[in-house]
């Protein structure tokens, strides 16, 4: 048995509150969604530029294609993901 | 200035990340820097490999395919068992892998300690409706520590606890409902879990074992 008194600064619970982490989990699952929705080579760029910190030049050699193609695929998979994600995430010029 | 996410931190937080062999990456990145040096011929745009750049690709296509599927695979492998679980399915294991963590706290793992299944079969009766199979599996590894019982995704749930080396095997039962996930393996937040229905149960084995692991554990315990 533990006194409340003696607890103190133990009965402070301080994860993440249930509702904040319902909010989070559903923006998880938004992004999880909206990624499965872009075709597959805007996929392959966005996922090697933005999970794998590829270089334009890098994803250009994996993907073998100009850099110009991979900027361009980019581009076009931030503005899908702009039009599906706006409200949750922040994506500068892009929207 | 903006309190959303940014796209990069956005993914990293929602989606899992494999990491390429340090081998592969290191042939990624000086490939990348040979393209970055290679000379610019009259009429070829800088940006498109030439034609013996392309045939000398074609000695590391196979390579730069594996790379590819290894970081953006995600849809067709790492992903999917998150990515398309249905939301009913997705909430069900978040709040098993809650539960799994929390059961992980200080004296919140068991309510009834024993290695007997003798002990931990009775224990349940009038706490429970359901009575989950005990099994003694410690000659195959999987030795019972005990159980309790907790309230997950709307279900009173009998808590089996077995040990797997240092690791914790939470099985969750509960009676089948009418709209059961299908048989399965999840991963969540660097958890595995592993579902399956028999006699009008439902099992839901969490753990941060690996996946092999806990099919073995499922194994054992459904033989």
């Amino acid at each position: 048995m533990i006194s409340i008194d003696a607890a103190g600064p133990q009965l402070v619970d301080d994860r993440e509150q249930p509702d904040a982490a319902t909010s989070r989990l559903q923006v998880q699952q938004r992004v999880r969604d909206a990624i499965d929705q872009l075709p597959p080579l805007l996929r392959e760029a966005i996922v090697l530029r933005e999970l794998q910190d590829c270089s334009y030049t890098e994803i250009a050699a994996v993907t073998q294609v100009p850099v110009g193609t991979v900027m361009s695929r980019l581009s076009r998979a931030r503005a899908r993901l702009a039009g599906m994600l706006q409200d949750v995430v922040d994506f500068g010029d892009v929207a | 200035m903006s309190e959303l996410p940014d796209l990069h931190k956005a993914m990293t937080e929602a989606l899992p990340v494999y990491e390429a062999p340090a081998s592969l990456q290191a042939w990624a990145r000086e490939e990348a820097r040979k393209a970055d040096q290679e000379p610019v011929r009259p009429g070829e745009s800088p940006a498109s490999p030439s034609k013996a750049r392309v045939r000398r690709f074609s000695d590391w296509r196979i390579a730069a395919g594996l790379l590819v599927a290894a970081v953006v695979g995600w849809s067709a492998a790492s992903l999917r068992p998150i990515g398309s679980l249905a939301p009913a399915t997705s909430a069900t294991t978040n709040q098993l892998v809650d539960a799994h963590v929390r059961s992980l706290l200080p004296n919140h793992l068991l309510d009834v300690v024993s290695t007997d299944r003798h002990t931990v079969k009775p224990w349940f009766a009038g706490k429970t409706d359901i009575a989950p199979p005990v099994v003694d599996l410690t000659d195959k590894g999987f030795p019972l520590i005990g159980g309790r019982l907790d309230y997950v995704d709307g279900h009173s749930a009998a808590v089996l606890v077995y040990g797997r080396r240092l690791h914790t095997i939470n099985v969750f039962v509960w009676r089948s409902g009418s709209s059961e996930p299908r048989d399965g393996s999840f991963e969540v937040r660097g958890h595995s879990l592993l579902h399956w229905s028999n006699g009008g149960l439902s099992y839901w084995a969490v753990s941060d074992a690996a996946e092999p692991e806990l099919e073995a554990f499922r194994d054992a315990y459904t033989h």
